[in-house]
């Protein structure tokens, strides 16, 4: 049986957040603090996706019928 | 050879035996004639071929699809002599038999829960996408169920896949497929979604899975549910109650998660995206800076003519009110002991000027006074 390696790592939410920073960075009032701030992080997030999706496995448990 | 002599009761009591020492259980096809409920819970049929036919007897709550005179059907039970009203086959469960029997059950039966709502649109419900929890209900030992996880593991990661193995096939299919949604349904922690699945087959092999048990649990699921079963032209009836069907195994792992190598290309393009939107933040930022400064420059250079101007005025003015500048016009300015001569009363005969004219200076003694 394989375990996951990476539970922490909660694809969904991060991704949401990703395409809310690509958002913002589009929008015309972010200011350049925020900007830089917001591009540290969305680099961050895109390197834990990248490496989540690539080094991450799938964990199958089984139960058979009474 | 000593006869035998039993009383009736004796006498059915020893073929019941008979009948149980040789048919347990036992199944037996045949054509379904005279059948008729009563009292809304026991049901008489009689089963029939070309030259025979037995009485048969069971409740309404084994009839797991709308039977009619005319199906072929196969009953599983046990052989009975009863003590009043003779003999017959107590069913335990009837499965439709060949194609015909089995299409015409799977429409009465689809006819009575679409009348219910059970496959109606409104109740379909969205699957999370993708999930993160997903429960199986296969069997172990299917290709359905390699090809799901081979599929499933190729795309997606980070997935717990909690697998309940079940016959999928045959008279006992239906329960464990029920006792397995009833399962996953009642965990504390449910799965996201409920993939139900199996390969192609023939119909009666599909059987299970058109049942209304079956289609009940499916449709009743807290859990959203997918349902594949592999084959393409009729669908079965779970797929029609399931909130999502898809055509195989192999479909129902495409539709749950997206591709990884879709997703590691997306968040590269990703990547240049948010370096192409900081880069314009800048320019943008730059460019309104570059604005601010020419304005500050404009404001400063409009201050400094403005002051120049007034200057310029100033100076005029000044010039205008220059003494020298009445002298051109022919006065004189007398002094005496360096102090302005104002009025006559201020000299005296002798006094020693000094007229200061336009060009040039003089000195003069007064001689007389008026």
């Amino acid at each position: 049986m394989k375990k996951t390696v990476s539970n922490e790592i909660n694809y969904k939410d991060l991704k949401t957040e990703l395409d809310s920073i690509l958002f913002s960075l589009q929008s015309d009032t972010i200011d350049v603090d925020e900007s830089l701030i917001k591009y540290e992080r969305g680099r961050e997030i895109i390197n834990l996706l990248t490496d989540y999706l690539k080094n991450a496995e799938n964990s199958i448990t089984k139960i058979n019928a009474k | 050879m000593e006869l035998v002599e039993l009383s009736v009761s004796q006498f059915v009591d020893s073929i019941n035996q008979t009948f149980e020492f040789a048919y347990p259980i036992i199944s037996v096809i045949g054509e379904v004639a005279n059948f008729k409920i009563s009292k809304g819970t026991w049901v008489y049929f009689d089963l029939k071929d070309d030259n025979s036919s037995i009485r048969c007897f069971t409740s309404v709550y084994k009839l797991t699809f709308p039977v009619e005179d005319g199906m072929i059907i196969k009953v599983v039970g046990q052989p009975k002599l009863h003590n009043s009203y003779g003999f017959s086959f107590n069913v335990q469960s009837i499965q439709p038999v060949g194609e015909g029997t089995i299409k015409k059950a799977i429409d009465l039966l689809e006819k009575k829960l679409m009348a219910e709502g059970l496959f109606d649109d409104k109740r379909k419900r969205p699957i999370p996408y993708p999930p993160k929890k997903i429960g199986l209900i296969t069997s172990s030992e299917s290709a359905a169920y390699a090809d799901f996880i081979k599929i499933i593991n190729s795309r997606w990661v980070g997935l717990e896949i909690v697998l309940y193995s079940v016959l999928v096939q045959g008279d006992k299919a239906p329960a464990e497929i029920c006792a397995a949604i009833k399962y996953f349904n009642e965990l504390a922690e449910a799965p996201e979604v409920l993939v139900i699945t199996r390969g192609g087959g023939s119909s009666e092999d599909l059987w299970a899975f058109s049942t209304e048990e079956v289609t009940r649990a499916v449709a009743a699921s807290r859990v959203p549910t997918l349902v594949a079963i592999g084959h393409e032209i009729d669908l079965s009836l779970a797929e029609k109650a399931a909130d999502k069907r898809a055509s195989t195994p192999s479909n129902a792992a495409e539709i749950l998660v997206p591709d990884k190598k879709d997703s590691i290309n997306n968040l590269a393009q990703n990547y240049d995206q948010i370096q192409y939107l900081l880069k314009n933040i800048f320019i943008q930022y730059k460019k309104e800076i570059s604005q601010i400064a020419d304005n500050l420059e404009k404001e400063v250079r409009d201050k400094i003519q403005k002051a120049s101007t007034s200057i310029s005025g100033n100076s005029s003015l000044l010039e205008a009110l220059n003494p020298k500048q009445i002298l051109k016009r022919g006065y004189s300015i007398i002094k005496l002991n360096d102090e302005l001569v104002k009025k006559a009363g201020q000299l005296k005969k002798g006094s020693a000027l000094d007229i200061q004219f336009y060009d040039s200076e003089a000195k003069v003694i007064i001689n007389e006074l008026k």
